[in-house]
């Protein structure tokens, strides 16, 4: 099974492009600029494509993400949306609660803004991709003991920002 | 804050805290309303662009990959010759050039990325330099610094920095270097690195540590607190700088101009230089030192009060 067919390859795009954009997004790049580096690392999987395995796809695809993001201009908002998950049907109806729930999504976009860039990086990695801290760790380099770290200031700035009432 | 104080939130998270960790964070936190923000930001996600429309582009750009793939593959022994005529092209220009030495600089206000042929990347500080022999990198893996770099180096042979003031050589993998006048610092993100001042004195740095050279004496090792790159990070922390060379700081940073007018010059600033907002970096500098200050455009005048 290599990578460099083609229908193997799709089925790894359509794995992990989402994760990868949202990775990349973390670092607050813009949505559209996030996309094309995205592109931009599965066209470097291609060319790799002899050279990876299936299974090392993945940590290959996330560590280009992080070097071809480094140095990427970001002054942007990371921007959420709603997974279509919420509420029920009666709270959907209930224009009161979406109005509360619009200046929840204000207002923590604009903590996650606020968050130092490691710390929002494992924030979004754990809390919206669902990877565990050891997953992170392998995906960072970095030690279970430093994503606990980073992931303990994410949550210490949330607590302290006053996202659930208004300003 | 003892040692495992700064990750009880996350212990918080995965339910593993014990009883008395628990009443210590429900001192300082509302959990309860954190965890309510957490139930809540459950139903959000960051905003993608769709799987469909992003295939749609990258497939027309695979498609052009393989195609010169092909056609190299088609025009082979045309190569070959090419390659040929190449190598002897390419192997006069290395003898007449052996030794040459290539200079990657960054303007002011300005950040470079450099990926060196190993995979290690230099990420070049505004109004700095570094030097290194293109091609005997594999064999020599040595750098001149001028200013200020952050290095995550790949594995390999030795990794060696130079600046002015002393020699950085890597036992591990990420560091920063920033250097002004006599003053140096160096900080390690990863793994380890020895510091040698030009006396030939050595330190060793490990996680976190930093420490800082004043006029070829060592500071005592320190914490340094960062998780990145200190001017990633949107700030720069200075301890007992020299007020000119925080000028030159600022002129690096923000490519402007900085005269002190009726300044003491042996005056030192210990405090934060923020990297993105110029009038804020300014304001804050003129509040600490009691400094006036008249920014206009590209000109910065600092005087005493």
């Amino acid at each position: 099974m290599s990578l460099c067919e083609k229908n193997i390859f799709k089925s790894i795009f359509d794995e992990w492009n989402q994760s990868i954009q949202r990775f990349i997004q973390a670092r607050k790049i813009a949505a559209e600029d996030a996309a094309d580096l995205t592109q931009e690392c599965f066209v470097r999987l291609w060319k790799n494509c002899h050279k990876v395995s299936r299974d090392g796809a993945s940590s290959y695809l996330f560590k280009l993400a992080q070097n071809i993001s480094i140095d990427h201009f970001r002054k942007q908002q990371v921007r959420l949306k709603y997974t279509g998950q919420m509420a029920s049907k009666s709270e959907k109806e209930d224009g009161q609660y979406l109005m509360e729930m619009q200046e929840f999504k204000e207002r923590l976009e604009k903590a996650i803004d606020g968050m130092s860039e490691a710390s929002r990086v494992v924030f979004v990695m754990h809390r919206m991709e669902n990877y565990s801290y050891k997953e992170i760790a392998n995906q960072l380099e970095i030690g279970i003991k430093a994503v606990e770290k980073r992931m303990h200031k994410a949550l210490k700035y949330l607590s302290e920002q006053n996202i659930l009432k208004k300003r | 804050m003892s040692e495992s104080e700064d990750i009880l939130l996350s212990k918080w998270l995965q339910n593993k805290l014990s009883a008395e960790e628990k009443l210590m964070l429900e001192e300082q936190y509302d959990l309860e309303s954190l965890a309510l923000i957490l139930e809540r930001q459950k139903t959000l996600e960051i905003q993608t662009v769709s799987s469909d429309q992003l295939w749609d582009q990258l497939d027309s750009k695979l498609s052009h990959e393989t195609k010169v793939d092909k056609n190299q593959s088609g025009s082979r022994r045309k190569l070959i010759w090419v390659a040929l005529i190449l190598l002897i092209g390419a192997s006069l220009a290395f003898l007449l050039l052996a030794g040459s030495e290539k200079t990657i600089q960054s303007a002011k206000g300005e950040q470079v990325r450099h990926l060196m042929a190993d995979g290690s990347i230099i990420l070049i500080a505004p109004g700095s330099s570094i030097t290194f022999n293109e091609k005997d990198w594999s064999n020599k893996r040595e750098i001149q610094l001028e200013g200020q770099a952050f290095f995550d180096v790949e594995k390999g042979g030795s990794f060696v920095v130079e600046s002015n003031q002393g020699v950085v050589k890597v036992l591990g993998t990420e560091f920063e270097i920033w250097e002004s006048g006599k003053q140096m610092k160096v900080q390690c993100f990863e793994g380890s690195v020895s510091v040698g001042n030009l006396t030939g004195a050595e330190k060793i740095l490990g996680v976190n540590d930093a420490i800082d050279l004043n006029n070829q004496r060592f500071s005592d090792v320190y914490n340094h607190g960062q998780l990145e790159a200190t001017f990633k990070s949107g700030q720069m922390k200075y301890r007992a700088i020299n007020v000119a060379s925080l000028a030159t700081e600022l002129e690096r940073f923000y490519n402007i101009s900085v005269r002190l007018e009726k300044i003491d010059l042996n005056k030192s600033f210990t405090g934060i230089l923020v990297l993105n907002d110029l009038e804020k970096a300014v304001e804050y500098l003129s509040k600490t030192m009691n400094w006036e200050y008249d920014l206009n455009e590209q000109n910065l005048i600092f005087s005493s009060n």
